[in-house]
């Protein structure tokens, strides 16, 4: 039953690959079913860039479905929300109308909020969700205030509409549709400060749908971005292209700086998204900011880039989530400490969580490098714009792309080298196992990806460039660069990624060529690892997680304001003897302190103070009842 | 600051006189020839403290600082045997250390020589006989040459080091 | 017609604030039954001056349901309460000035209404509308469960009369959905009050405040 219902969804997966690939080669449709729900029907469009997420999503779900039929977390009740979950992700990137659009989106969110919870159980789920369910309704919120504000001044729900009469439109209505349909979208992508529900709601889920959430339906958060600061709105003024660019290099940093300090791997890798948003952001503000500026290949540059990156992100931290998962269910635990040791009993996990974590950190010639290099590029043509105050922005995502750059390396190095290598922390990571053949196949399949993304960008990035070309609304031009080798911005960089992965495997093979040439002794002898002479190597005496994570604690701690607290209990006999020391160095989280928290405190004593209606008396309520009815009728 | 500005310049230069180097110089150079000739470029030496007393560290580290500056004759001191050719072991090899001294000799890689340092390297020294020492570094593992002294200064260190590089290695 | 619309909307409005002013359960419900007996009149009377044959059945459902079962129900309902000892002190006073200020309002209210139409009974819109108020009134000032079915119920009456004073009666479907709404919601609520008087041994609203969270 599990192996059909998934096979279902994954076959469902590849059609919609396929449907989104037709809509990406410019094939258009439109289906309309007025009837079905009111206030314009249901509506649905396939255009290039909603093909492109389409297919986007469509990909992800397939292997995602095929890891679900081996998970054993996949059955019950989860299994109609993952259905629901997979189908309304598709329905959002085609609705061509406000409903539409809406009932899609929703019901995205309702069914991953039912996945968040499918232990409910544990009371951090029940957190997660909760917090998820507000954060996202609070977006829905917005986006229904902008939706029918831009409805209200077309006179039209449909988007092609707002298309059509968004340049007529007065400037205060865009700028206000904007920040709140921005919000909505932000929201949903999680963009910091709007982040708090995605390190929760991620790792409650079973990992086929974290991989999901994480790889695609907070892309559809970056979908609605790219709708409405390039398209719907038509051509807005620089602000919008400068606060996607800046929320973009704050989300990146931060991101990855919360990553950093973090031992719950899937809570790692769910930081890791916000980051990777963030680089996306990067791009799509540089292509804001110079379409204003009326620079179009530039924008089509930073678009191509943002876009190979949102395709980049899902398929390598769907792989990882993947991964992860298999990993949380070989050692029972998500905690790292726990872990150690997991390369020599899951050697396939291991391998294609390798690939992933090369991939994120942007090492050639895998996909991360190939759109993190795209974006630097669009980010450094700024010198071609003629103002002071874009180019710092420029400037800022410049700088925060190489930390993030830099940070993420070291996390995934603490990723893997204390999930995987050294020797096992607990029983549990002593007894894990391989994952099962379903979960191996759709995680080969997506570090599959992830090589073929890298080696391959120039066939990838013309298909970019005419989805890019499309929603700038610009003639596709031929992309600089032969079958090898791929050129931007005309002489400016190029880059030829099989060639490095040529001179990367060659310069393994140059040593061992060189002592056979030179005919040197190669006599070896085993002898164990190195182990400072140590009798008795036990796992207590391996680098931990929070080791890894301290110097970047002190050296950031004006931003994870750490708390030390050393608890030593001493032997009664003499304080040379310790019998119990506990030390914990948690961090605080300054959006929750100095964001959330003081508004949720304005809340509920707004809350208290509208209270004071409730009273409990019915006749009360039903005074209430009768002054506003004699109000409205007096007043109309 | 002004206070420790004025110690300064009162105290003026506490230092001992710099000795004659003629001799350091002499068994320098040969010992830089000698490790150009043996081991292309330079001599990688790791230490260890096998229960030392510390002293024949004191002259070791002394090697390093400026006045003798070990490296500049090619000598160089790692953080792992691994990476090393020689090993230098200092003091009566502990019952806790023998263990310990052992692996570190199994893992560095061929070829290697080790000298073994001060009077207690050599036999036990002072502390010979002493039920937490198994002896001198030769009781545990193959002994190339020995610098004797309690410490040996660090002239007699490169000295001893010329004299174990010269020797047939295993 | 408009003398005959008039005289009967009046009656209906002396007859509620009758409601309004007796105490005793008994005799609000025989004026209860009064009102939709006048209501029923006027239904007849509009039915038979402008031709709408419909009317008149309308107001033989009118007096079979709101004049006949529904006041059985209640009455039914009413039997098993403790006599509520009439408070001395207690006057409908106040309640009586408060409704003569809905009938002012409920006049305002419908001058722009009574001004634009051009029939033969717009004098008596204004009565039927203040008829609905003072049906809310009474469902604010109710002390039990039992004056909010009675508060609801003259509600629900004005709003009656106002459709056949304004449009000349509802069309039939809604006029039988509305009457079946009545009826349930009366039998739902005997139901809950006989419950709610098992479990607390009253029907004071009062009681309901220890519910709130």
């Amino acid at each position: 039953m599990n192996r059909l219902v998934y096979g279902v969804i994954a076959a469902m997966g590849i059609v919609a690959a396929g449907l989104g690939g037709y809509g990406m080669a410019g094939g258009a449709g439109t289906l309309r079913l007025a009837w079905l729900v009111p206030l314009g029907g249901l509506e649905l469009t396939l255009d290039p860039l909603g093909g492109l997420f389409l297919g986007l999503i469509g990909l992800a779900a397939a292997p995602a479905s095929v890891y679900g039929m081996g998970d054993p977390d996949g059955g019950g009740r989860g299994r109609l929300a993952y259905a629901v979950f997979v189908a309304s992700m598709c329905l959002v990137p085609l609705a061509a109308n406000t409903m539409t659009f809406l009932i899609a989106w929703e019901l995205m969110s309702l069914a991953s909020y039912a996945l968040v919870l499918h232990d409910r159980e544990s009371e951090e789920s029940v957190r997660a969700g909760w917090i998820y369910a507000v954060m996202t309704h609070a977006g829905l919120a917005c986006l229904l205030a902008g939706m029918l504000l831009l409805g209200a001044e077309v006179g039209s729900q449909r988007f092609a509409d707002w298309r059509a009469a968004a340049p007529a439109l007065a400037p205060a209505t865009r700028d206000l549709a904007f920040v709140l349909l921005a919000l909505g979208f932000a929201g949903k992508a999680g963009v910091i400060p709007l982040h708090v529900w995605l390190p929760l709601a991620h790792p409650a889920a079973p990992s086929h749908v974290s991989a999901l959430m994480s790889g695609v339906m907070i892309k559809l958060g970056i979908y609605g971005l790219l709708r409405v600061s390039l398209d719907w709105l038509g051509v807005g003024p620089p602000w919008w292209g400068a606060t996607l660019l800046v929320a973009g290099a704050v989300s990146s940093v931060i991101g990855v700086l919360y990553a950093l300090v973090e031992h719950d791997l899937k809570r790692l890798l769910a930081f890791h998204s916000i980051e990777n948003i963030g680089i996306i952001l990067l791009g799509i503000g540089s292509a804001a900011l110079y379409r204003v500026a009326g620079l179009d290949a530039l924008a089509r540059l930073g678009l191509i880039a943002a876009l190979y990156h949102t395709v980049n992100h899902a398929a390598f931290k769907a792989l990882l989530f993947l991964g992860a998962g298999a990993v949380v269910h070989a050692t029972g635990t998500r905690n790292m400490e726990a872990m150690g040791g997991l390369i020599k009993r899951m050697p396939w996990t291991a391998g294609c969580f390798l690939v992933g974590s090369a991939a994120i950190a942007a090492l050639p010639p895998l996909n991360g490098f190939v759109s993190e290099w795209l974006t630097f590029l669009a980010l450094f043509q700024n010198t071609r714009l003629d103002a002071v105050g874009q180019n710092l922005v420029f400037t800022l995502g410049i700088a925060s792309l190489a930390l993030t750059g830099g940070l993420a390396m070291a996390c995934f190095v603490k990723a893997f080298g204390i999930t995987f290598l050294a020797l096992p922390r607990s029983d549990a990571a002593a007894g894990a196992h391989e994952a099962s053949p379903p979960m191996r196949l759709a995680m080969l399949t997506l570090a599959a990806a992830c090589v073929a993304l890298g080696l391959g960008p120039t066939l990838v990035v013309p298909v970019f460039g005419s989805v890019a070309a499309a929603i700038l609304k610009t003639p596709p031009s031929a992309t600089g660069g032969d079958w090898l080798t791929l050129r931007v911005a005309g002489e400016f960089a190029s880059l030829s990624t099989a060639a490095i992965a040529v001179a990367l495997a060659a310069s393994l093979l140059v040593p061992f060529a060189a002592f056979w040439i030179l005919g040197a002794a190669r006599r070896t002898r085993a002898y164990e690892t190195w182990g400072c002479g140590r009798i008795v190597q036990t796992a207590r005496m391996e680098y931990t997680a929070t080791a890894f994570a301290n110097p970047f604690k002190r050296v950031f701690d004006f931003f994870y304001r750490p708390s030390k607290r050393l608890d030593i209990e001493f032997h009664p006999e003499s304080r040379f003897f310790v019998e119990r020391i506990e030390y914990e160095n948690p961090t605080r989280s300054i959006f929750d302190d100095w964001l959330y928290r003081p508004a949720l405190e304005l809340l509920q004593a707004a809350a208290r103070a509208v209270g004071a209606l409730q009273s409990g008396s019915a006749n009360q309520y039903l005074a209430y009842i009768l002054v506003a009815l004699l109000l409205m009728l007096v007043l109309a | 600051m002004f206070r420790q500005l004025r110690t300064a310049l009162r105290t003026g230069i506490a230092t001992e006189p710099v000795a004659a180097a003629g001799e350091i110089e002499r068994v320098g150079a040969r010992l830089a020839s000698e490790v150009a000739r043996l081991f292309g470029r330079s001599l990688a030496i790791r230490q260890v403290d096998a229960g030392s007393c510390n002293g024949c560290e004191l002259e070791i580290t002394g090697l390093t600082g400026p006045h003798y500056d070990l490296e500049r004759f090619g000598l160089r001191f790692v953080a792992s045997p691994r990476h090393a050719d020689c090993l230098l072991v200092t003091g009566p090899v502990t019952r806790n250390m023998a263990e310990a001294l052992r692996r570190t000799w199994q893992a560095t890689p061929d070829p290697k020589f080790v000298v073994a340092v001060g009077d207690c390297g050599r036999d036990g020294g002072l502390f010979r006989g002493s039920y937490a020492v198994v002896g001198g570094v030769a009781d545990v593992v193959p002994v190339d040459a020995v610098i004797p002294g309690c410490p040996p200064s660090p002239a007699a260190l490169l000295a001893g080091l010329l004299e174990a590089i010269g020797r047939p290695r295993r | 017609m408009t003398t005959a619309s008039n005289l009967l909307a009046f009656l209906g409005l002396v007859v509620t604030l009758l409601i309004v002013w007796r105490q005793s359960w008994p005799a609000r419900l025989r004026l209860f039954a009064a009102q939709s007996l006048l209501l029923a009149a006027l239904a007849s009377t509009v039915g038979v001056l402008a031709q709408r044959r419909g009317l008149l059945l309308v107001a033989a459902v009118v007096v079979v349901v709101k004049g006949l079962v529904i006041p059985r129900v209640l009455a039914r309902i009413g039997s098993g309460a403790p006599v509520r000892p009439i408070t001395p002190g207690r006057s409908s006073g106040i309640t009586l000035l408060v409704v003569g200020g809905l009938v002012v309002a409920a006049y305002v209210i419908m001058l722009p209404v009574t001004s634009s139409v051009e029939l033969p009974t717009e004098g008596a819109i204004p009565l039927a509308f203040a008829m609905a108020l003072i049906g809310l009134a009474l469902c604010v000032t109710g002390r039990d469960a039992l004056g909010h079915i009675l508060g609801f119920l003259v509600f629900e009456n004005g709003i009656f009369g106002l459709a056949i004073l304004a449009t000349y009666g509802l069309p039939g479907i809604v006029e039988a959905g509305v009457f079946l709404d009545v009826l349930v919601i009366v039998l739902i609520m005997e139901a809950v009050v006989v419950q709610v008087r098992r479990e607390h041994d009253s029907i004071d609203v009062d009681r309901l405040r220890e519910l709130r969270g």
